[in-house]
C-alpha cells in the first residue's frame, strides 16, 4: 500500500511512488519535505526550478528499453559552465532508474562496486585513465556541481546550493560513461552508465505547453547597459549577449549577471547573422550563436553555432572562407595528441587522423545566445586532427574536455545551405580538412592514361627484342674494305626496317664505313654508312674505357629484291689520317626490326596526364602542411601550464 | 566542357598509342632508298691490272661523308 505524507509548512497530500522517497518537493508550496535523522518529516529550502528544453519532465511515462516508466523526481545540478538533469524514474517492474539529460544527450547510470581502488579527487587530471571493471575510463569533466533545484520525490534529501565534486569519465568509443562522486564519505561513489537513444527511451507524450519552455522568452533588462533584453525561448540558454552593449549574461541563476563584454569599436565581420536559416545534413538550423577566435599566432576563426529543436547543435566554423561543420561526440582519440608531432597518426573510432595542429585560442567576441557558459577572453587549449573531409577536434580548458566531429565544407556548400543566391567567396589557401578534389573525368583520365602508359612501356620492351632477320652477314678483313669492294648477293624481302650493324675488335682505334646497297642493274638505292670508336687506358689508379665496338643503323627498306652491298672503310687510331689498323670488320643487315623511339615517346605522352594529375594532388598536399612542417619544431604546445 | 576535355584526352592517348605502333613497324621517319638512281658504272674504271674487271670508284669519286646522322638504338 502506498505510503502518503502531508507537507508540514502547507498540509498538501502526497503520495510516495515507492519506499525508498526520502524527499518530496511539495508541489503547492516549493518547499522541499525530507526526513531528518530523527526520522521527523522537516522542511527545508524552497525549490523553484526554471522551465528548460529538458526533454523529459516530472510525470512524464514511456517506455525505457520496453519497460514502461514514470518520472518521480528531478534535480537540476550547475557545474560552473552550464547545467543538466538528472531525472528519477520509477518502473512499473519496481525498480527505479537514473537518468542524466544534457543538451537532451541521454545517459543512464547505476551506482556500482569498484573492484579497483579509485583515486581521490587530488589525483585526477582531465585524461587521466582509471581501470573500472576492465574497461579504460579517461576523465572527461572535473567540477563541482551545485543543486540548483529539485522537484517531485526523491531517494535522498538534496537542498539547492549543496555541492559535491565530481568526476566525469569515459571510455575511449564513448559507449561507456562513469561518474565518480566525491562528497563527505571517504571513498568516491561509483555511477557506470552508457549512453541512451531516444528510441531506447520514449516519450508517451512530448512536454506538454504549459510545462514546455516558451517559445517567446521573458523579458530582462542587461545588467551592463540597462537595455531590455527578450530571452531566447524555447530551448536551454545559459548565455546570452546583449544586443546593444555586448555584454555577455549568465542565465543561469535567478538573476541575469554580466560576465564580460565585447570590446567597443570591434567588428568581427561574420559573414552570417543571428537567426539565419539554412539546411544542414537535411533538417533546417539557424544560427543562434557567433564566436571570433584568434590564437596565438594570429590566425582567426569565426565559428556560428547552429540550431534545430530536434539534433541539437552544430558549429560552423569560418576560416579563409574555409568552413567545417561538426558537433560534439563521446569518442576520444586513441591516444593523447596534445604532445604528438604533425603528422602523427591518431585514430578515432574507426578513422585514421593525422594530427594537424595544436594550439591555445581565446575567445575575443561572442554575440547571439548559448547553452553553455561563454564570455570573452575564456581560453582553451585545442588540437585538430585531420583525415579530409574528415575533421576530429579535441578542446580542453583544464577541467572538461570535449571532442568534435566533423567535415569540410567548401564556400559554394554552405552558400547553398543558406540559400544564398550571390555567388560564393573564394577561398583563400588550402584548409587542413580540405579534400583534394579530383572530377570523375579527370579520374577516368588518369586510370586510362595509365593503363595505355603500361601498354607503352610494354611495347618499348617488347621493341627492344625485335631486331629483325638477319639478311645479310659477311665479315671482311682490310685489304677487302680498304678499297671499294661488292658484296654477294643478298635478299630483301617485306619487311619495312632495314638494320646495319658495324662490328670490328677496335682496341684503341676507330673505323668508319660507306656503304651502298645496288640493285640488279648496278643502280645504287640505297646509301648507308657508319663510325665507331673504342678507346681504353689507365690513368690515375683507375681504367676507362669509351666508345663501343659496334654502330647500328636503321632505314627504310627499299622494294623486295636481290641487291648487293658496295662498301668502303677505312680505320685508324688517333687521328683518321694515321695509318689503318687492320681490325676484321663484320657487317650485318637485318629486316622486319621494330622501332622503339615511338614507344617511348607515347609512354611519356600517356602518362603526362597522370604525371601532372599526381604533381597537382602532391602540391596540394605540401601546402596543406606547409603551416604546421614549417613551424613544428618551435610549437611546443606541451608545455603549456594550466595553472 | 568536360566531356570535350574527355574526348581529346582519350584521342591523345589512343592515338598517340596506335601511331607509335604504326610508326615504329613501318620505320617513320628513317632514311630510305634514294630518289635518283645512280649507276655505280658511273666514275668507276675498267681496269687494267686487275684481269679487265672494274674496279669500283663510287665512293671515291662522289661520297665521302663519315659520320653524322643518328647512331646506336632504335
Amino acid at each position: 500500500m502506498s505510503r502518503q505524507i502531508s507537507c508540514p509548512n502547507c498540509g498538501g497530500d502526497h503520495t510516495l511512488a515507492n519506499p525508498g522517497i526520502s524527499m518530496v518537493v511539495c508541489t503547492y508550496c516549493n518547499t522541499t519535505v525530507y526526513w531528518g535523522d530523527d526520522q521527523v518529516l522537516q522542511t527545508g529550502e524552497k525549490s523553484i526550478l526554471p522551465e528548460s528544453d529538458a526533454r523529459l519532465y516530472l510525470h512524464a511515462t514511456g517506455k525505457l528499453g520496453g519497460e514502461g516508466y514514470e518520472v518521480v523526481g528531478h534535480v537540476r545540478y550547475d557545474h560552473g559552465r552550464g547545467n543538466w538533469d538528472e531525472w528519477y524514474l520509477q518502473l512499473n517492474n519496481g525498480s527505479v532508474a537514473w537518468i542524466s539529460e544534457d543538451e537532451r544527450k541521454l545517459t543512464m547510470e547505476t551506482a556500482a562496486q569498484a573492484d579497483e581502488p579509485i583515486p581521490q579527487l587530488s589525483q585526477l587530471a582531465v585524461g587521466t585513465v582509471i581501470p573500472i571493471g576492465q574497461i579504460p575510463y579517461s576523465v572527461r569533466e572535473l567540477a563541482r556541481a551545485k543543486c540548483v533545484g529539485s522537484e517531485g520525490q526523491l531517494p535522498f534529501p538534496i537542498q539547492p546550493n549543496e555541492e559535491y565534486a565530481f568526476a566525469d569519465l569515459a571510455s575511449a568509443d564513448g559507449q561507456n560513461f562513469a561518474t565518480l562522486e566525491y562528497d563527505e564519505a571517504e571513498k568516491p561513489t561509483v555511477f557506470l552508465g552508457h549512453p541512451l537513444d531516444h528510441q531506447t527511451l520514449t516519450v508517451d507524450e512530448e512536454k506538454p505547453p504549459a510545462t514546455a519552455a516558451p517559445k517567446a522568452g521573458k523579458h530582462i533588462k542587461c545588467g551592463n547597459c540597462n537595455g531590455p533584453l527578450e530571452v531566447v525561448g524555447g530551448r536551454d540558454v545559459q548565455t546570452q549577449v546583449c544586443e546593444y552593449c555586448g555584454a555577455q549574461l549568465n542565465l543561469t541563476s535567478a538573476e541575469a549577471t554580466v560576465m564580460g563584454v565585447n570590446p567597443e569599436d570591434f567588428d568581427p565581420q561574420f559573414t552570417f547573422e543571428i537567426g539565419q536559416g539554412g539546411t544542414f545534413e537535411r533538417r533546417p538550423y539557424e544560427v543562434c550563436g557567433r564566436m571570433f577566435y584568434q590564437d596565438a599566432e594570429g590566425y582567426l576563426t569565426r565559428e556560428y553555432l547552429l540550431y534545430n529543436a530536434d539534433a541539437g547543435y552544430l558549429w560552423l566554423a569560418e576560416e579563409n572562407n574555409h568552413f567545417t561543420l561538426s558537433r560534439p561526440t563521446q569518442e576520444a582519440p586513441s591516444r593523447d595528441p596534445f604532445p604528438l608531432a604533425a603528422k602523427s597518426v591518431v585514430k578515432a573510432g574507426s578513422d585514421r587522423f593525422r594530427k594537424y595542429e595544436s594550439g591555445v585560442v581565446h575567445l575575443v567576441y561572442v554575440d547571439g545566445a548559448l547553452p553553455w557558459i561563454a564570455k570573452v577572453n575564456d581560453t582553451f587549449r585545442y588540437t585538430d586532427l585531420v583525415a579530409p573531409p574528415k575533421i576530429f577536434g579535441m578542446e580542453t580548458d583544464g577541467q572538461e574536455v570535449e571532442y568534435f566531429r566533423g567535415h569540410y565544407m567548401s564556400p559554394s556548400d554552405v552558400w547553398e545551405a543558406f540559400g544564398l543566391e550571390d555567388k560564393a567567396p573564394r577561398a583563400h589557401g588550402v584548409h587542413p580538412a580540405q579534400p583534394f578534389v579530383r572530377g570523375n573525368i579527370s579520374r577516368l583520365l588518369i586510370w586510362i592514361g595509365l593503363l595505355f602508359g603500361i601498354l607503352n612501356l610494354g611495347l618499348l620492351l617488347w621493341s627492344l627484342g625485335q631486331t629483325g632477320d638477319p639478311i645479310f652477314q659477311e665479315t671482311y678483313t682490310s685489304d677487302v674494305y680498304l678499297k671499294e669492294s661488292m658484296s654477294k648477293p643478298f635478299k630483301v624481302g617485306e619487311g619495312k626496317v632495314l638494320t646495319l650493324k658495324l662490328w670490328a675488335a677496335l682496341n684503341n682505334s676507330w673505323m668508319a664505313a660507306d656503304l651502298v646497297m645496288v640493285n640488279a642493274n648496278d643502280e645504287v638505292v640505297m646509301e648507308m654508312d657508319g663510325e665507331f670508336s673504342y678507346y681504353h687506358g689507365y690513368s690515375g689508379g683507375e681504367s676507362w674505357s669509351e666508345g663501343s665496338y659496334s654502330t647500328t643503323r636503321h632505314f627504310l627498306a627499299p622494294a623486295a629484291g636481290t641487291y648487293h652491298m658496295l662498301f668502303k672503310a677505312n680505320s685508324g687510331s688517333g687521328s683518321r689520317k694515321g695509318p689503318p689498323r687492320g681490325e676484321k670488320l663484320k657487317i650485318t643487315i637485318s629486316q622486319g626490326a621494330v622501332l622503339s623511339r615511338y614507344f617511348a615517346m607515347a609512354f611519356l605522352l600517356t602518362i603526362a596526364f597522370p604525371f601532372f594529375a599526381m604533381l597537382r594532388q602532391y602540391l596540394f598536399e605540401k601546402r596543406r602542411w606547409a603551416p604546421v612542417m614549417e613551424d613544428d619544431d618551435d610549437d611546443d604546445d606541451s608545455s603549456f601550464d594550466w595553472d | 566542357m568536360k566531356w570535350i576535355g574527355l574526348a581529346v584526352g582519350l584521342s591523345l592517348i589512343s592515338g598517340s598509342t596506335a601511331g607509335a605502333y604504326l610508326a615504329s613497324t613501318r620505320g617513320m621517319g628513317l632514311g630510305g632508298p634514294t630518289e635518283e638512281k645512280i649507276s655505280i658504272r658511273q666514275g668507276s674504271n675498267r681496269g687494267r691490272r686487275h684481269g679487265g674487271g672494274f674496279y669500283f670508284l663510287y665512293f671515291s669519286g662522289r661520297r665521302r661523308h663519315y659520320g653524322g646522322g643518328l647512331h646506336g638504338g632504335k
